[in-house]
């Protein structure tokens, strides 16, 4: 059980959060440059919080009223980089190694690697470079490295990001599963949705420096909360919303709809909206017909996108009628 | 051919680069982490005998070390006299080679990768296996192109070490007090041998540096 609650100036804006994680598997969500890293270096003890305390699993790590602060060899956490942070001058088996500094028997040392690179799948590239592997192989490398380490606590910056996009999902599901079976609690910062999907039981959003929404990765997506989550999590039709005598103005589009609170602004999901006779009137401005999905971007009233998914084939009325669900309509604090 | 300043003038950079080597590596590393206005002042002044007239130097050096000066009083107590002997030509190499390894260490050290650093402590690793298996390794060309260019700098180094030790055949002689020397006094033939010594020498060393500079690349 990990405990955090401190503050921290940057450049631009203060990083100042609370939260405790019950659950194993934690995201964090945001924007780059929201302070997920900092937040993270800061539980690893390469960066110092002002002020604040960090408990993991009852042990104190920092409090800036105790004048406690571990360095980051006492905390026993495991810290996977974006870019690996595989020693270059070392090979795989030796970055292994280095992770297994706590074994003094050579033998023992050497059988551990070995295990824990048949079991990442890496023990035929033992004797190679970090220049020479692949993306995949560098990042099971480096979580073999941490790994053998035994740590508390695994945490991962961007681990998908300096992998090619093709290769990212697949290797999202391996992890899922291997993380699955270790068992250890970990927290993974990202800015991508199937991330936070496909690796956690609970996401926290950050923007500058604060979590402004908290709770499950679906209850997160399916209800962002507030205008700034909302952008985040990634909703494409986002707009200001206004209470009119006709109904729930939104400012982005130019329409009214039906809709009986009176919310700061709302989001609409791709996937919420239909052709129908009783609809709205609208343009079509570009069709992508993609294998799962077609995406229209339709224009209302105004200059502005409304994005609609539909199934593929599905055809589209040169002069559609559009109407939004009522209930997929979701309402946004500021 | 009289050998004693071959050498003498390698003894003298073969010393002064070991010293250099630690010193430099030691000064760059701790430098990179001061803050900005300290280590602008430390720069100038590690950087000065760089730029400044070796002669300058060699006047500097004979203020501090001078025997009638309080340090090199002290030290001529202690058995340790600098003027006009060899290892104060050792003293003059090092001053005057040292910027060069200083800088290049530098150089090196703000181009590591500090997640490197930053993940080694989070694998419990210590400060020191950190710098020797992991900081170090990185910047090892860098280093070594250092080191060489010290070693050729303290080779040719002729305004302050003549200043500080002069110029004694069989005692203080170095390569390029000699060139000077002999071809004072007219011997131009020999004057030409130790001039194709020298050039040899440094060619090698400018190559060697060629080569870490392309292998670094």
């Amino acid at each position: 059980m990990l405990e955090v609650s401190i503050r921290k100036k940057l450049s631009s804006f203060t990083l100042d959060l609370s939260f405790m994680t019950e659950s194993g598997s934690v995201s964090i969500l945001g924007v780059s440059g929201s302070g997920k890293s900092v937040l993270l270096k800061c539980i690893a003890g390469i960066m110092k919080p002002d002020s604040g305390y960090i408990i993991l699993d009852g042990k104190v790590l920092f409090d800036s009223e105790k004048r406690i602060n571990l360095s980051p060899q006492e905390r026993h956490i495991g810290y996977m980089f974006q870019s690996y942070a595989l020693f270059p001058d070392m090979t795989v088996k030796e970055n292994i190694l280095a992770g297994l500094n706590w074994e003094k028997d050579r033998q023992k040392k050497h059988d551990e690697a070995v295990k824990m690179a048949r079991m990442l799948r890496i023990d035929h590239i033992l004797d190679s470079r970090p220049s020479k592997i692949s993306g995949g192989e560098a990042q099971r490398t480096a979580l073999a490295r941490m790994l053998v380490n035994r740590p508390c606590l695994l945490l991962f910056d961007e681990p998908f990001s300096a992998l090619d996009v093709h290769l990212r999902s697949e290797l999202q599901m391996e992890l899922a599963d291997l993380l699955g079976r270790i068992g250890k609690e970990y927290i993974l910062v990202t800015h991508s949705k199937d991330e936070a999907f496909s690796l956690s039981d609970i996401t926290y959003v950050l923007d500058k420096g604060e979590i402004i929404r908290q709770g499950s990765p679906s209850a997160v997506f399916s209800n962002p909360g507030s205008l700034r989550a909302a952008k985040l999590v990634g909703y494409h039709n986002i707009s200001r919303a206004e209470r009119h005598s006709d109904g729930l103005y939104l400012e982005k589009w130019g329409i009214a709809v039906d809709a009986d609170a009176s919310p700061y602004a709302v989001a609409v999901a791709d996937d919420a909206a239909a052709f129908s006779e009783d609809g709205l009137e609208a343009s079509v401005f570009k069709i992508i017909r993609d294998v799962n999905s077609t995406l229209v971007l339709l224009r209302f009233r105004t200059e502005s996108f409304f994005w609609m998914r539909i199934p593929p084939e599905t055809p589209v009325p040169e002069k559609p009628r559009v109407s939004i669900r009522k209930e997929s309509i979701l309402m946004l604090s500021e | 051919m009289d050998l004693f300043p071959l050498f003498n003038s390698v003894r003298i950079a073969l010393i002064s680069s070991v010293l250099v080597f630690f010193a430099g590596i030691i000064a760059a590393y701790y430098a990179r982490r001061l803050p900005r206005v300290a280590k602008g002042v430390l720069d100038v002044v590690l950087t000065l005998p760089l730029v400044l007239p070796p002669t300058v130097v060699g006047y500097f050096l004979l203020m501090v070390f001078g025997l009638k000066r309080p340090v090199g009083m002290f030290l001529a107590e202690h058995g340790i006299r600098l003027v006009m002997t060899w290892p104060g030509g050792v003293a003059a190499a090092f001053v005057v080679s040292f910027p060069l390894m200083y800088r290049t260490a530098r150089g090196a050290f703000e181009s590591f990768n500090e997640d490197l650093a930053e993940a080694g402590r989070t694998l419990g690793l210590s400060g020191s296996y950190i710098f020797w298996h992991i900081t170090m390794p990185y910047c090892r060309d860098g280093i070594l192109a250092g080191t060489v260019l010290s070693f050729a700098r303290a080779l040719g180094e002729y305004g302050a070490t003549s200043m500080l030790i002069g110029y004694t055949p069989g005692r203080t002689a170095t390569i390029s007090t000699t060139v000077y020397q002999l071809w004072r006094t007219g011997n131009d033939r020999e004057a030409y041998m130790w001039v194709l010594v020298n050039l040899a020498i440094s060619a090698t060393v400018l190559l060697a540096v060629n080569f870490l500079e392309r292998r670094k690349r």
